[in-house]
């Protein structure tokens, strides 16, 4: 059984026309699938549907179901216990995904606080552990730490550790690299395969970038305004791309094959529709 | 300048509360009862600011009338707090039209002066420090309801409530561990704020008779005891005055120097 099965999502919010239309597809336990697409084309607001996270004035149709419960009109209550335990999300802007008036240490406890009954001290330690396993060095300094202590990399792990603390069955990751600067973004990527790998989680990794997705996924959805349209395996999109905004995806991201000189490719040059 | 404020603001607030604690231990002379003096002395030894139409000291009358003062303010604020902040937390998370009507109706309340309301309650309950606290604490609610709700929604519109959320907390766990905290400093100015409205009020309510009852000091009772002696006597007046408008001119210094020192924007670099 799949662990993730969204059928014929569609979301809108009040009467404006859907930014999610009946879109579809599957994620299996340990599966990492990539979901890449334009600024504005629903990936994250799928991704808070998944989550049931969507404003009071999201209409949502269709089905999404996790494991064996119906996420669309299930109760806030009812989510909170998933949350945090079987799914979880890590945010785009590490800058703001803290809270600035808690220690990360805290922070992180809160989480496993929600869903586990362990004492205090045994909390600490498993805090401690998990920072350690985001990469910390000296992970007690950094759970006495505020979040305006740390940097924009260092907080994405704190992050990471916080989602990651209960264990999840599915981690949404929602551009969770586009705040930090690109040698902080190939430290936290290596850091997510790792952890992800280690706990057995699958995760839908959202992007604009198809270069990140590939590096982590093993599947990829394209999204564009709402849809869904191509999938397929992350080396199978970048050989054998169908849908010309696909082809101008990959284009733009192999950037080794264009020729010294010559005019960087754009998506515009493949899909005419892509600028609007 | 920012930072000069809040001294100032400080140093006068501590001012009153020494002279709060120093009177509940020790006083030059009964406050109350001691008349032995010769009635409406001016200043001079042992009566450093003279005595009054009864022949009692007046700097001790003073000290005592500091105590009234902060516990009032202390009351009214507490009251305020108590009742406001929650209100106003829990009113930020309502559906967006229930939101308005608790709003529109915090509008109305805010309508009515706090010494109305004071009037109202004093005809009701008899007056009294007692029903001077409730009544400027009740009327100061609904500013506090503002603040609270204001500063609630944009916490709760952060990322970090978000991230909260997706790790499975639930609104009261996010009302207490995010909210909270992260309104803390903006209900500090609003109370700072507030403690001189009611230390204003409260002498307005004992100059009126609706505040704290004699024979207990209370510098708005001395002004309304010093008007009558005013053509004899106008320091009488002079002293109480003075009392109310540093105290009142400290909390609000240390208002404004908090709100300063609190926005990054307002705030110099260092």
């Amino acid at each position: 059984m799949s662990l993730l099965r969204v059928r014929d999502l569609t979301v809108a919010f009040g009467r404006r026309p859907p930014v999610v239309r009946g879109i579809s597809f599957d994620v299996e336990p340990g599966q990492r699938v990539g979901l890449i697409g334009e600024s504005g084309c629903g990936k994250t607001v799928t991704s808070l549907a998944v989550m049931g996270l969507l404003p009071d004035n999201a209409r949502i149709s269709g089905s999404i179901r996790l494991g064996d419960v119906e996420v669309v009109g299930s109760s806030d209550r009812a989510m909170s216990e998933l949350r945090g335990d079987e799914l979880t999300m890590i945010f785009q802007e590490p800058m703001t995904a803290l809270d600035p008036t808690m220690r990360c240490g805290r922070q992180v406890a809160e989480v496993l606080r929600l869903h586990s009954t362990a004492a205090p001290g045994a909390a600490r330690e498993r805090v401690l552990v998990m920072l350690g396993e985001v990469g910390f060095a000296d992970p007690e300094r950094i759970a006495n730490s505020f979040p305006h202590e740390l940097s924009g990399g260092q907080r994405q792990r704190v992050v990471t550790a916080m989602a990651l603390i209960n264990s999840p069955d599915l981690v949404i990751c929602d551009e969770p690299t586009t705040a930090l600067d690109v040698t902080v973004q190939a430290t936290v990527l290596k850091l997510l395969d790792r952890v992800l790998a280690s706990q057995n989680a699958a995760c839908l990794f959202i992007s604009h970038d198809l270069a990140v997705v590939s590096e982590l996924c093993s599947d990829v959805l394209v999204m564009l305004d709402g849809e869904i349209v191509e999938r397929g395996t992350a080396s199978g999109i970048f050989t054998d791309a169908q849908h010309p905004y696909t082809k101008g995806l990959v284009a733009t991201s192999r950037l080794d094959l264009v020729e010294p000189g010559s005019r960087l490719p754009l998506v515009e040059d493949f899909y005419a529709g892509a600028e609007r | 300048m920012s930072r000069l404020q809040l001294r100032l603001g400080l140093v006068l607030v501590a001012l009153v509360a020494v002279m709060a604690l120093v009177s509940v231990f020790w006083t030059p002379f009964d406050a109350l009862y001691n008349t032995s003096f010769p009635r409406l002395r001016p200043p001079e030894w042992p009566n450093v600011l003279g005595t009054d139409r009864l022949g009692r000291d007046v700097f001790s009358r003073l000290l005592v009338g500091a105590q009234s003062c902060l516990v009032v303010g202390v009351i009214s604020v507490g009251i305020a707090t108590l009742l406001g902040v929650p209100a106003g937390i829990v009113t930020a998370q309502l559906p967006k039209a229930a939101s308005e009507v608790v709003m529109r109706a915090t509008d109305v309340a805010q309508a009515f002066p706090a010494l109305l309301l004071a009037i109202l309650l004093a005809g009701v309950f008899g007056g009294g420090t007692v029903t001077a606290m409730v009544a400027i604490g009740l009327a100061a609610v609904p500013q506090f309801i503002r603040i609270a709700r204001a500063g609630a929604l944009s916490v709760l519109a952060s990322d970090y409530v978000l991230a909260a959320r997706s790790c499975g907390s639930s609104r009261l766990t996010i009302a207490r561990t995010h909210v909270l905290p992260n309104i803390a400093p903006l209900v500090g100015v609003q109370a700072s704020v507030t403690f001189a409205m009611a230390i204003l009020a409260e002498a307005a309510l004992s100059y009126l008779g609706l505040g704290t009852q004699p024979p207990t000091p209370s510098w708005g009772s001395m002004l309304k005891d010093a008007q009558s002696v005013w053509y004899g006597s106008p320091l009488q007046a002079v002293w109480p005055g003075i009392a109310i408008a540093l105290a009142v001119l400290g909390f609000n210094l240390l208002g404004d120097g908090l709100r300063d020192l609190l926005d990054p924007k307002l705030r110099e670099v260092t």
